[in-house]
């Protein structure tokens, strides 16, 4: 239903042109998870922004990139050429594509009733009077439970808790009835118990309305429940991906084995934690080749920090770039010579 | 490491009062963020707080170091000469006390270069919320080097210049920060470095006692390993007792000798680690525990879901606090509050059921 090829997004800073996502490519089908993984700055949030064309102004999209959505009618849409402003623009953003964010409390206006904001968007995108979008929007509310709905419709944001705020975001972005759901960490800013409570709520709503959806995450804990296929992301590029059990059962690239490894895991309570070595470079010190060399421990001189690995296809749907994957002889690629 | 307790805190109580206004009058009710918590902390030992948001667990924190003044209860700290009881300590005394004990908050400290006037005003508003953002906790204007070296000008504590770079280089390279890095300023830094920035000049004073306020909560997984290590390391060296308040329960197992898990203002279990995690006895442990999403395709996801979520500290439920959303709770929860009470040596629960 969505297929990305070949994302880049480079911005104009004043530090000169920086390009935080290089040649991302992916797919999402209906009813599936995609599950984007990777730490600040690896470009996941920025990669879904695009597509819902929510870029700042000083991003420029490359020519080569290529975002095709198929939307509810089944017509092709090329997202990556509407025109800004388009009507079929403003249809796509809420209408097609739903997206729901980290902080509930910022992606309210704190001045209208709940009800107020998602009576706006039903009557965008669908026709319904003020008074049906009215029963709608208490409807969405009762089925992201939310109890008492037809009083909470009239409160405003702040008088709502955290977890109720972030089912009210959900409850607003499905209310326009989407058929692709953005999900940018929407749990990171919960606790443990309500993130158990939002997690069953998403998969039970994707379940029943059959709603693609793209889960972006740095937990890989939620990612391994809620994701069919898992993309790994490292400064701008994806460096793994596969079926979710695969992935991370068989982790094939050193970054994703390092990122397993790191987390804390009452199962080897009494080991020392192995953290991947080094920071994240910063995306104006861009290294050369891999991505991930300067920090990688199984590093090849002259080879790794010289071209970047092709990705490799390993199966259906599984691809890793690495040279570790590739071994010495293989050809250099037709992607790393287009950014080199 | 038995008998060498070095914090002690008895019924401690927190409470806030809330101004309502009324039409010809103000109603003031009282918000009782701790209620009523009691523990001890040894030497050299970490002990873990976790619970939900609004649990009360950075109120426990702040209030030990006087941040915020406890209503009730003693917070006593065992030095080596004497005792102090923090909770009725005043003016010099207090500023002197300060520097033995350092606190890391979320993100580090904020600039304790206002703090240098006045340590108790700076220490008062209540800054959580200032603290949420990783970048904005170490001021932009200064060097890494006059960063550490702040709380010992501030407290007074040196006055040679020579003598606090030595003393600054030598907590950053324990930090794993090099003498380059010193000379520049924070925005030059990633996240995992600030937060190694940050724990060196909580370190620097040398102090026996350190909050760790959700210190690794903000960063990437394969980063916080690495601060979750340095601390581990720092405090085998330096003796250092660690107060580790976080809601990410794996991390604070990793961290900690102890563990104590906090609701609506009250412990309600309070355990060895090990015993802790793998023998849980409040249902609110056990619900806790099953929330944590396991990076393993494998493990089946089946949390004990909990009704609802954590109850307005305002309007706390009557008996025990947990009856609202406990899966075995009966008549008898609601009614009246559950003992504290060690059920195995070591192991405090205050539960009916257990």
């Amino acid at each position: 239903m969505l297929k990305v090829e070949n994302l880049t997004i480079s911005f104009q800073t004043d530090e000169g042109l920086i390009t935080p996502v290089q040649g991302v490519s992916f797919e999402v089908a209906p009813g599936r998870t995609l599950g984007i993984v990777g730490e600040s700055g690896s470009g996941k949030s920025v990669s879904t922004k695009a597509l819902m064309r929510l870029l700042p102004g000083n991003a420029r999209m490359s020519a080569k990139t290529r975002i095709t959505y198929a939307n509810k009618a089944g017509e092709p849409v090329r997202i990556d050429r509407l025109k800004p402003k388009s009507r079929s623009l403003r249809q796509l953003r809420g209408g097609e594509i739903g997206m729901i964010f980290q902080e509930p409390m910022a992606s309210f206006s704190p001045v209208y009733t709940i009800g107020n904001q998602m009576m706006e968007a039903i009557r965008l995108h669908r026709k319904a009077s003020k008074k049906e979008a009215r029963e709608i929007a208490i409807a969405m509310l009762d089925r992201v439970g939310i109890s008492n709905s037809a009083a909470r419709v009239d409160q405003y944001p702040h008088e709502l808790s955290g977890g109720m705020r972030q089912r009210a975001m959900i409850a607003l972005a499905l209310s326009a009835g989407p058929a692709l759901l953005i999900a940018d960490e929407p749990t990171t800013a919960l606790d443990v118990t309500i993130q158990a409570q939002v997690l069953e709520l998403m998969a039970e709503l994707q379940r029943d309305l059959g709603m693609g959806m793209i889960f972006i995450t740095h937990d890989l804990g939620v990612i391994a429940q809620v994701a069919d296929e898992i993309a790994v992301m490292y400064l701008g590029t994806i460096v793994e991906r596969g079926a979710t059990a695969d992935v991370i059962r068989n982790p094939r690239h050193p970054y994703t084995q390092g990122l397993l490894k790191a987390i804390p895991s009452l199962n080897t309570l009494h080991h020392r934690l192995s953290p991947v070595p080094g920071d994240i470079p910063s995306p104006t010190e861009r290294p050369t080749g891999c991505p991930f060399h300067t920090r990688c421990a199984q590093k090849r001189a002259g080879q790794c920090d010289v071209t970047t690995p092709p990705e490799r296809i390993l199966g259906e749907g599984r691809a890793v770039a690495c040279w570790l994957d590739v071994g010495m002889s293989a050809p250099v690629s037709p992607r790393s010579e287009e950014f080199a | 490491m038995k008998n060498d307790v070095l914090i002690e805190v008895k019924d401690l109580e927190v409470r806030f009062p809330i101004k309502k206004k009324k039409l010809f009058k103000t109603e003031i009710e009282e918000l009782r963020a701790v209620d009523g918590v009691s523990f001890d902390i040894h030497r050299g030992e970490t002990v873990g707080l976790v619970g939900e948001s609004g649990s009360g667990k950075t109120t426990v924190g702040r209030a030990i170091l006087r941040a915020i003044d406890p209503t009730d209860g003693d917070v006593i700290f065992h030095t080596k000469k004497r005792d102090v009881d923090l909770g009725h300590l005043e003016g010099e005394d207090l500023r002197k006390f300060r520097k033995k004990m350092n606190m890391v908050f979320s993100e580090g400290a904020h600039s304790l270069s206002d703090m240098a006037s006045d340590l108790l005003r700076a220490f008062r508003p209540r800054m959580s919320l200032v603290f949420q953002d990783p970048y904005s906790s170490l001021n932009p204007r200064m060097t890494v080097r006059d960063i550490i070296a702040e709380p010992l000008v501030a407290g007074g504590l040196m006055t040679d210049r020579d003598k606090i770079d030595r003393r600054v280089r030598k907590i950053a390279a324990r930090c794993k920060l090099n003498l380059e890095h010193l000379r520049r300023f924070p925005h030059a830094f990633s996240g995992g470095q600030r937060q190694r920035i940050c724990i060196a000049r909580a370190l620097v004073t040398k102090p026996d006692f350190v909050v760790c306020d959700e210190s690794v909560s903000a960063l990437d997984v394969s980063i916080q390993a690495e601060i979750v290590n340095l601390l581990k390391d720092l405090q085998e060296e330096m003796g250092v007792s660690f107060l580790f308040i976080a809601h990410d329960l794996s991390v604070v197992a990793q961290m900690s000798h102890r563990v104590a898990v906090m609701y609506v203002g009250k412990f309600v279990e309070y355990a060895p680690t090990d015993s802790l995690f793998f023998e849980p006895r409040h249902p609110y442990t056990k619900a806790l525990l099953s929330a944590i999403p396991q990076a393993d395709p494998e493990a089946v996801f089946d949390p004990l879901s909990l009704k609802g979520e954590i109850p307005n500290p305002l309007a706390a439920p009557s008996g025990c606090r947990f009856h609202t959303r406990c899966p075995i709770a009966t008549e008898e929860c609601a009614r009246s509050e559950p003992k504290w009470r060690e059920v195995v040596p070591e192991h405090f629960v205050a539960c009916h059921k257990v």
